[in-house]
């Protein structure tokens, strides 16, 4: 079995190698459809951007373009639906992104994507997944990234809860409007320990990770599910409006499953694919073809098949006249 | 003449230039202690920048109360308070620019340093071509 996976791991490596280029901007084509589609099916405020035509050009400017721009895509959808509804907000939400920016990302580029991917998981029920691939693959660092992820997802969180019973038309309704969602975050006691959860669960797979046994990555993610679902499952017993039982217990399930594929399929983060680069020198241009070799080949497979040899009374067959079972023998 | 070996560090190099290396020789075009500093001066402008913004978004949140105390208000310990907070957060960023810079430097140079060593052994290789001791 583990044979079979390992085979389909080199495979799926292969396959990354050879077409790395496509595969990298089909699934950035469709992780930015689904990134865009969530956001408009949660805060669906701005009819224009809701239809599926603008969606999908997005998708396809973002999957063509460098990441950063699907960043800037992703940020402008949410504050175009939430000037919809207010515009002061949305300069609210612009200063919030300024400042993650200014105060954390411009040292840590890459914990952006933890940021993003954070609400998304919680809109598909799967934050639990997030703390322990971060502590597989990134480490401390993604502590503060996750906690920021939190904190923009119960942001967006209060303002679609809040948009549902006011309008916020007026300027006195919008300070009012604002001033009610800060309440509601310094209120949220379910989101303060789900940020203390996910920093320990963070950093007890970091840790055990990090520790020089057989199978660390493993018994990393067993024990750091163990501990989130455990603390989710207390913290849901005495806070009120945390999440229920049933989605706990499902989400962890399924976070738990998927944070195991991740690591089993844990390839070098900066690999790289077949590349193509020029040079010369005074005396030749070079137009070079590089191909990564791979580790493993193909499953080699040998089947032999031994039976049993009717006795000729042949004596210079050696096998026969000590009776021992020659094609076994040979096989050794 | 072609080489196999000049051709592999050729490669290595372009690569190399393609990607981390243009931020890498951008970076060391500095001096270590130069380069940390105006990353930092940098980052206490962003991180002022930052604070603006959340004093702003602060006061906006009180902004009833201000305007119904603006004659009341300890303006006093407001301002100590808010400078308080300003210095403690410049003194974290510096630290912590210089902890984050001083590390991407000296990852850079080490990168770097190899760079140029295969830029040496290429270097020798041509000019001993060029005299005719070695062929390629």
């Amino acid at each position: 079995m583990i044979l079979r996976l390992l085979d389909f791991k080199e495979s799926v490596k292969q396959l990354c190698e050879k077409y790395g280029m496509y595969i990298k901007v089909l699934f950035k084509l469709l992780a930015a459809f689904v990134v865009f589609s969530i956001i408009n099916n949660e805060m669906g405020y701005n009819n224009t951007v809701n239809s599926i035509v603008i969606v999908a050009g997005l998708s396809v400017i973002s999957a063509l373009t460098p990441d950063a721009v699907f960043i800037v895509i992703t940020m402008f959808l949410t504050v175009v639906h939430v000037y919809s509804i207010s515009p002061v907000l949305a300069f609210v939400i612009i200063a919030m992104y300024m400042i993650i920016y200014f105060m954390y990302v411009r040292f840590a580029p890459k914990q952006v994507y933890v940021i993003l991917i954070l609400p998304v998981l919680y809109a598909v029920n799967i934050p639990y997944v997030s703390p322990l691939v971060c502590g597989i693959f990134m480490g401390p660092v993604s502590i503060i990234s996750n906690i920021i992820g939190i904190f923009v997802y119960y942001m967006f969180r209060g303002i679609i809860d809040t948009a549902r019973v006011s309008d916020g038309s007026s300027v006195s309704n919008t300070v009012n409007f604002f001033n009610i969602i800060v309440d509601n975050l310094r209120n949220n006691m379910y989101m303060f320990a789900s940020m203390i959860i996910f920093s320990v669960v963070i950093l007890v797979t970091y840790i055990i990770r990090r520790q020089k046994i057989k199978h660390a990555a493993n018994i990393a993610l067993l024990i750091a599910s163990m501990i989130s679902v455990v603390s989710f499952l207390i913290v849901s017993a005495f806070i009120k409006g945390s999440d229920t039982m049933f989605e706990i217990l499902t989400g962890s399930a399924a976070s738990i499953v998927i944070a195991y594929i991740a690591s089993f399929f844990r390839m070098s983060l900066d690999y790289s694919g077949t590349k193509h680069i020029q040079f010369e020198d005074d005396e030749y241009y070079y137009y070079v073809k590089a191909v990564p070799k791979l580790s493993v080949s193909a499953p080699d497979k040998q089947v032999k098949t031994i039976h049993a040899q009717n006795p000729t009374g042949n004596t210079a067959n050696i096998a026969e006249v000590f009776n021992v079972d020659y094609n076994l023998s040979k096989k050794d | 003449m072609l080489s196999k070996k000049k051709i592999k560090i050729m490669f290595r190099m372009a690569d190399y230039e393609r990607g981390k290396g243009k931020q890498d020789l951008n970076i060391i075009k500095f001096y270590k202690n130069d380069y940390v500093r105006l990353n930092m001066i940098k980052s206490l402008i962003c991180v002022t920048f930052a604070y603006l913004l959340i004093v702003g978004l602060v006061a906006m949140y009180n902004i009833g109360y201000i305007i119904e105390s603006t004659f009341d208000l300890p303006y006093r310990s407001i301002v100590i308070w808010i400078a308080g907070i300003y210095i403690a957060l410049l003194v974290i960023y510096a630290f912590i620019s210089l902890v984050v810079y001083a590390f991407k430097y000296d990852k850079a140079r080490k990168r770097v340093k190899q760079y140029f060593r295969y830029l040496k052994y290429l270097q020798k290789n041509y000019q001993s071509d060029e005299d005719g001791i070695v062929e390629g």
